[in-house]
């Protein structure tokens, strides 16, 4: 953290306004894609964005500075998304069971054509179609976990679960993501 | 040793949930059995194009502007105290210098207006703006300074480019000593700029706030129309020649 964000933090946390502004100048951006992934929608990752600021600001006394000042946006921005897609996807919620279909029933509706396979025209929207089967639970714990490089233990705070549920929601997205893609395998 | 599942290779693969022995096993397993190394190669590659499908497009440039003018919008107004400290603070000292060196110059234009000799109104419409004495040549700068700044703020706001907050700022920050450069303008007996300068001072009290009245379409066109970037421009120009001894009106 730069001498500058210090000063920044410390006279926003004095109500001023322009140092919280440069402070806003600064992170916003490297928010952003964290909220999209969990989202999937750029304009609610806006709001997303926002809301974290909105609420960075009132907890600013909180900031200790254990963490870098970006770290801690990026675990507010985490709770904003999540939040937010809860709120807009509650039928998004339930965890799915492992003992679910088999992965691979879906790819016996949906298998692409040779040519498809040949152009890789459906590799896009199969995934998307995956992406959009991932509960909330999934989805977060596997972007948080593959994306953004969190730890395990951390991912179970951010959801307030355990780190075992964690790892089942990423086993499960692990899972339904590979099954989209199995088309497309190449046997070595 | 236990046989490694997908479920292993995922958290053998972010080195994270395993026990450092079982992490130990899988990498050797890896090492002499090939089968399983194509299962992890596999799962690497599919991962990773999995990972693909979350790409995200980079922002457009008004981000962090739109982002700002929706968190303004719920922060707690300003206490007065935040406000005069950041006039002090190194960053705004230039500014506070600049009103006092205002202040300072109007009241040696005021106490020259009262004890020096009167000049002949043929003498005062000749004179460079406020061309006495150095206190007024500074004067003279910081209004060319000013009616420059001016000038970007109408831009910005005439353009319409998304660029709102800074155009806002801008004009903040000019709508304060606009009144004091008029007030000058008018002793130097320079009645043109004053006017000028007064014409300015609603529009950039509309700029200043984005919950005046006018709708910024229309203050927008009214900034065209009235053509004010350029006025400001050739009044900023005119006051940078009165900086020099030659003699020019606006």
């Amino acid at each position: 953290m730069s001498e500058g964000e210090r000063q920044w933090i410390a006279a926003a946390r004095r109500g001023d306004q322009n140092a919280f502004r440069r402070l806003v100048e600064l992170h916003a951006r490297s928010l952003y894609p964290v909220c999209v992934r969990i989202l999937g929608d750029p304009a609610l990752a806006e709001d997303a964005v926002q809301e974290t600021l909105i609420n960075a600001h009132r907890a600013l006394d909180r900031f200790d500075g254990r963490s870098s000042f970006g770290t801690w946006l990026h675990r507010i921005a985490v709770n904003a998304a999540l939040g937010l897609r809860r709120s807009r996807h509650p039928e998004r919620e339930a965890p799915a069971s492992d003992d679910d279909e088999s992965p691979y029933a879906v790819v016996a509706d949906t298998a692409p054509e040779p040519a498809e396979l040949a152009s890789g025209a459906q590799l896009g929207s199969s995934l998307a179609n995956a992406l959009d089967e991932l509960t909330t639970l999934e989805r977060t714990a596997f972007v948080l976990r593959h994306l953004e490089q969190y730890p395990l233990e951390d991912i179970a705070s951010a959801l307030e679960s355990n780190v075992n549920a964690c790892k089942q929601a990423i086993f499960r997205a692990v899972r339904k993501l590979r099954t989209a893609l199995a088309p497309w395998r190449v046997e070595a | 040793m236990n046989p490694v599942s997908d479920e292993d290779l995922v958290l053998y693969h972010y080195r994270d949930g395993l026990p450092r022995e079982r992490l130990a096993e899988i990498e050797d397993a890896l090492f002499r059995d090939d089968g399983l190394r194509r299962r992890y190669e596999r799962l690497r590659g599919e991962l990773n194009a999995a990972g693909g499908a979350f790409a995200v497009d980079t922002p457009d440039a008004g981000f962090e502007a739109r982002i700002w003018r929706g968190v303004r919008r719920d922060l707690p107004r300003e206490p007065v105290g935040a406000r005069i400290a950041r006039w002090l603070s190194p960053r705004e000292n230039g500014r506070l210098a600049l009103a006092f060196t205002v202040l300072a110059a109007l009241a040696l234009g005021y106490l020259l207006g009262r004890t020096g000799d009167s000049p002949t109104p043929a003498t005062v419409a000749q004179a460079p703006l406020l061309e006495r004495d150095a206190g007024s040549r500074v004067l003279a700068s910081y209004l060319a300074q000013h009616l420059e700044t001016t000038e970007r703020a109408l831009m910005l706001a005439a353009n319409g480019d998304g660029d709102d907050d800074t155009a806002r700022e801008l004009a903040q920050q000019l709508v304060a000593s606009n009144r004091m450069y008029a007030s000058a303008a008018q002793r130097a007996n320079r009645p043109q700029l004053a006017a000028f300068l007064r014409e300015l001072e609603p529009v950039l009290i509309e700029l200043a706030h984005d919950d005046a009245g006018l709708d910024p379409a229309e203050l927008r066109e009214s900034i065209r129309e009235r053509d004010l970037p350029f006025k400001a421009r050739a009044a900023a120009a005119l006051a940078r020649q009165d900086l020099a001894p030659a003699t020019q009106s606006l």
